[in-house]
């Protein structure tokens, strides 16, 4: 989405008068919060001389100004409510002639009627100021805040780019800014979008998506013509029973009116027994044919969404880290399995429901209307009722089982957080409270489930009585027919045949389309995901780099997981090949950022990341994570052998590589140690291994990989001295030859480094050998007298 | 163990180039004077004042003063009224304040405006619509700030209670909504709000 905005017709207007002469615009954006902090419009113009704030016409002016600047936060308890400030009069020509006057002479700052002028070269610095539910662009002149405007926290992306822009301006730099920020709302029809960046729910088009589905039902096309087939079948053949009972009624069983029409089956047992066999034929057809198409429909639906599952998972392998740090797991876990499951259950059940009851209601209301139009539009008065109410129930239904869902979610979340916990409780003595937060989960769950029971089973018989209604009707005005001679009893029995088979869909319609709208809601979150660009594995224009040497360059890289929240800041550094580098500095320095865009895990913000004088984003991706291997705090293990887990690095690896790998991460003897040696399952997420062990593993694995640029991250954290001691010989095997990035908290260990990298709140702050970083007093030597402190402190205490 | 319930004044901070530096006292500070083992301080040793641009300073007397300071709460949600920190521009805490109501009246009007520009938490006062589509809120209300429409994720951490009829809303973007008392709201805004309670 565009950063920009253009000016609404008052700001507009504002800016002609204080516009000035060769002032160019590089820049005008929108805030979501007005003067007095209230919801409305204010306007940043950022131009090569000044930045601008305008207030929007229809602003009212914040209560009370005592000094403050106008604008600024709204003082307590006294915000004007929306439409009821004073300031802004349609026809701002005349108010806003002396604001123009003073924002336009004023050299540094003016301020007037909301509107704030400040000249670029008087500004220091531009940033944003985070607050709960929003933040501030704020500048500085010298070294004073000027608090700019405010915004909430939906244009917290926008807002951080345009700090980092007006930044540029006022560093003298060309102004620059991103245009990829995140999209709020449909462009179509202007609603909130559930997610940032998501489709509209509202103009997901049922038909598109059918269609898509269709197309992945190519693999199962003959299965699914024959389901086609058995559907129409069905609904046929479900027609004939009333119609024979009515020849029944009628031909066999109804004696002759004296001087009426001559009836030549009445009391024909042999067309008693034919018609019957016709009606059990006909229940034995639907039957059959109800296995069959339930039998095809679940191989088809089943088929699309194995395969729909199938590009799901592909996709969610393929897309980058970004996405997957926007999304939270259960997210993402409930698409492939519930969502799918979902859709899989609408294709099986709910499609051919579907169709079988269009079909049957088209063809009932066509019967009826043949066999007593007026009969048929009486006993229709009804329908609207059991429309409504059938939509009544299952709207609420819906609210019922969120409702449900969430306590049994919370019942769940409390549950596998109490059993997970459950030596804190008994240690700490709280197995009571415990039992007791337990029973009143369990409670509200049963509250949610009785009070759904309840109106389950009230409503729907409500809604029964109601589609009785129509037989009452049937039976009433169709007895008096009969009576009169106008009608069978024949006809009259088929009617109300008819009838149930008319009202019974027409009750759950109303839930096949929420039903559908659900999955394909479903559907629709699912291939927006498949739609995901991926990473750029390996592009055309991609450069294949058999053997990197090793150099790694920062060219003034700005990077923020959140683009609002930059946590690299214009970051520069040049690493030759073969160097150890070590970076240290506080935790959320910036540290395991700095090296996860080595890996392009992530894509700077600003500037560029080279590796041997190439941009990453222009490296193949596939070589490039080839050729880097990363050693975690935490190392993460797989479900299954020690080998196996070695192997992840190079899967075709022999046996003779993987133990000569072992070796040099020190980790042979521990693993010929176990009963099953190398073929040990080390358990989900090798739980069944020690931290040591695994990282010992970890180790192996990144030397069987043989990088060319290795990345330890904390790797020696976690582990006992003894241990740290076997893990940091192995590391020295490891390193050799490499260019290697160390993140350590303990600096003792990064004394062997080329040199050190001393990180402070997103910036390089010192640069140097461990002996010049002593001697020049400064971050470093810091960090490295506070550790011993605490070394000292620990040596008195053991 | 620690026998006493005060402890040293934290080290001064020296502002770095462009930004706004903490000042120290001119006099000697005695442990009896500084802050207590828990970070608050005689609250009616606290001045909170604006400087230029409206920026929010704090001396606290005899200790120190500081350029740029924000109040925030320490139990935003349990204890609104009571326990607020002063920090300085760097998020570094300069003292914590029991009960606000102990400081001289013009430092509680400012803190309690520091509060509201901290917390951008609008309340609500009426509802037109919450629609719900498969766990995801579509709301459109009335706050005291004007009209909103925002969307909500249904769960526990969106949905919070505040007290026994106060509830506060969190959506997609972090931004939160607060409803005072659930039974004052009209027939209709209550009767929306059952989507979601």
């Amino acid at each position: 989405m565009p950063i920009a905005d253009p000016l609404s017709p008052a700001a507009e207007q504002r800016w002609r008068h204080l516009a000035q002469p060769d002032e160019e615009v590089l820049l005008t954006v929108a805030s979501d919060i007005a003067a007095g902090g209230h919801y409305g419009e204010r306007w940043l113009v950022i131009t090569n001389k000044r930045v601008v704030v305008l207030p929007d016409g229809r602003v009212p002016s914040p209560p009370g100004a005592d000094g403050r600047r106008n604008g600024a936060a709204g003082s307590t308890g006294s915000r004007p409510a929306e439409g009821g400030g004073t300031h802004g009069s349609p026809n701002g020509h005349v108010a806003e002639a002396p604001e123009a006057r003073e924002a336009r002479d004023a050299p540094a700052a003016g301020t007037a009627e909301g509107v704030v002028a400040l000249a670029i070269e008087e500004l220091t610095e531009a940033k944003t100021e985070p607050v709960v539910g929003g933040g501030r662009l704020e500048v500085y002149t010298g070294n004073i805040p000027v608090p700019l405007l405010e915004y909430s926290s939906s244009l917290g992306p926008k807002f951080s780019e345009v700090a980092r822009g007006l930044q540029q301006v006022i560093k003298g730099n060309p102004f620059l800014v991103s245009d990829d920020i995140p999209k709020l709302r449909c462009e179509r029809c202007g609603r909130l979008l559930p997610e940032k960046n998501m489709t509209c729910s509202r103009c997901v088009r049922k038909s598109a998506m059918l269609a898509r589905l269709a197309g992945y039902m190519r693999p199962v096309m003959g299965l699914s013509l024959l389901l086609a087939v058995a559907t129409g079948g069905r609904t046929l053949v479900q027609l004939a029973p009333p119609y024979l009972q009515k020849l029944i009624i009628d031909s066999v069983l109804t004696p002759p009116v004296p001087g009426g029409t001559l009836k030549p089956h009445y009391g024909d047992f042999g067309m008693l027994a034919l018609l019957v066999l016709g009606i059990a034929a006909a229940g034995l057809g639907t039957t059959l044919l109800m296995m069959i198409g339930s039998w095809l429909a679940a191989i088809v639906g089943t088929r699309i969404t194995f395969e729909i599952r199938g590009a799901l998972y592909r996709a969610l392998e393929r897309l980058p880290l970004t996405f997957h740090n926007k999304r939270e797991h259960g997210a993402l876990m409930s698409l492939v399995t519930r969502d799918t499951d979902m859709l899989n259950y609408f294709l099986v059940e709910g499609m051919p429901y579907l169709v079988t009851n269009s079909l049957l209601l088209v063809a009932i209301l066509a019967i009826l209307l043949s066999m007593n139009w007026r009969l048929a539009l009486l006993i229709l008065i009804p329908a609207p009722l059991v429309i409504a109410g059938g939509g009544f129930i299952w709207r609420r239904m819906r609210v019922y089982w969120n409702r449900w869902s969430q306590s049994w979610a919370l019942f769940s979340a409390h549950l596998g957080e109490s059993l997970a916990g459950i030596r804190v409780s008994k240690a700490f003595h709280q197995e009571d409270a415990e039992i007791g937060r337990f029973d009143r989960r369990n409670e509200d769950l049963a509250q949610v489930t009785i009070r759904e029971g309840r109106f389950w089973g009230g409503s729907f018989a409500v809604l029964n009585f109601i589609t009785g209604m129509g037989a009452y009707i049937a039976w009433l005005a169709g007895g008096r027919e009969v009576i009169a001679g106008t009608m069978t009893l024949g006809e009259i029995v088929a009617f109300v045949g008819y009838l149930w088979l008319l009202y019974g869909p027409l009750q759950w319609f109303n839930n096949i389309y929420q039903w559908m709208s659900r999955a394909f809601a479903g559907a629709e979150r699912i291939f927006e995901v498949i739609d995901t660009p991926r990473e750029a594995f390996g592009s055309g224009n991609a450069a294949h780099i058999e053997r990197i040497r090793g150099e790694v360059e920062f060219r003034d890289v700005t990077f923020g997981y959140d683009k609002a929240k930059p946590v690299l800041k214009d970051v520069s550094l040049h690493v030759e090949p073969g160097e150890m580098i070590g970076l240290v500095g506080k935790s959320g320095a910036g540290k395991s950022t700095f090296v996860n865009l080595i890996c392009r895990f992530y894509e700077p913000d600003h500037g560029e990341v080279l590796i041997d004088g190439h941009n990453v984003k222009d490296i193949s991706l596939e070589c490039l994570r080839e050729q880097v291997g990363v050693v975690l705090q935490e190392p993460f293990l797989f479900n299954g052998t020690i080998a196996e887990n070695i192997r992840y690095a190079r899967p075709e690896a022999a046996e003779r590589e993987v133990v000569v790998a072992a070796r040099a991460a020190n980790a042979h003897e521990f693993i010929v140690g176990k009963p099953d040696g190398y073929d040990t399952q080390v358990g989900e997420k090798g739980s069944r291994l020690s931290v040591g062990e695994k990282q010992r593993i970890s180790i192996a694995r990144a030397i069987l990989r043989d990088p060319r640029i290795l990345i330890l991250d904390e790797a020696t954290a976690s582990v006992d001295t003894e241990t740290e001691k076997a893990i940091q010989e192995a590391l020295a095997r490891l390193v050799k030859g490499r260019t290697t990035f160390a993140i350590a908290h303990r600096l003792s260990t990064l004394r062997n480094a080329n040199r050190l990298v001393v990180f402070d709140e997103g910036c390089i702050v010192e640069v140097g050998t461990h002996k010049e970083l002593i001697e020049r007093h400064g971050r470093y030597w810091k960090l490295v007298e506070m550790q011993s402190e605490v070394n000292k402190l620990r040596t008195v205490d053991g | 163990m620690i026998t006493t319930d005060h402890i040293t004044a934290a080290p001064t901070i020296v502002g770095a180039a462009n930004q706004p530096a903490e000042v120290t006292a001119s006099e000697p500070v005695t442990p009896q004077d500084t802050l207590r083992l828990d970070g608050s301080v005689d609250p009616r040793r606290v001045r909170l004042f604006r400087g230029p641009h409206g920026v929010l300073r704090c001396t606290i007397d005899g200790d120190r003063s500081v350029l740029r300071a924000k109040v925030v709460r320490a139990f935003p949600i349990s204890h609104q009224n009571h326990w607020i920190n002063i920090l300085d521009w760097k998020n570094k805490e300069v003292c914590l304040i029991e009960n606000p109501d102990d400081l001289d009246p013009e430092s509680r009007r400012l803190a309690g405006e520091a509060i509201d520009e901290h917390y951008r938490i609008a309340t609500i006062e009426r509802i037109y619509s919450i629609e719900n589509e498969y766990r995801t809120l579509f709301c459109d209300v009335l706050t005291n700030l004007g009209r909103r429409d925002f969307v909500m994720k249904w769960a526990s951490d969106t949905i919070v209670w505040l007290g026994p009829d106060e509830l506060m809303l969190v959506d997609i973007d972090t931004n939160r909504f607060r409803i005072p008392d659930i039974n004052r709201l009209d027939a209709h805004s209550r009767k929306q709000l059952g989507v979601l309670l």
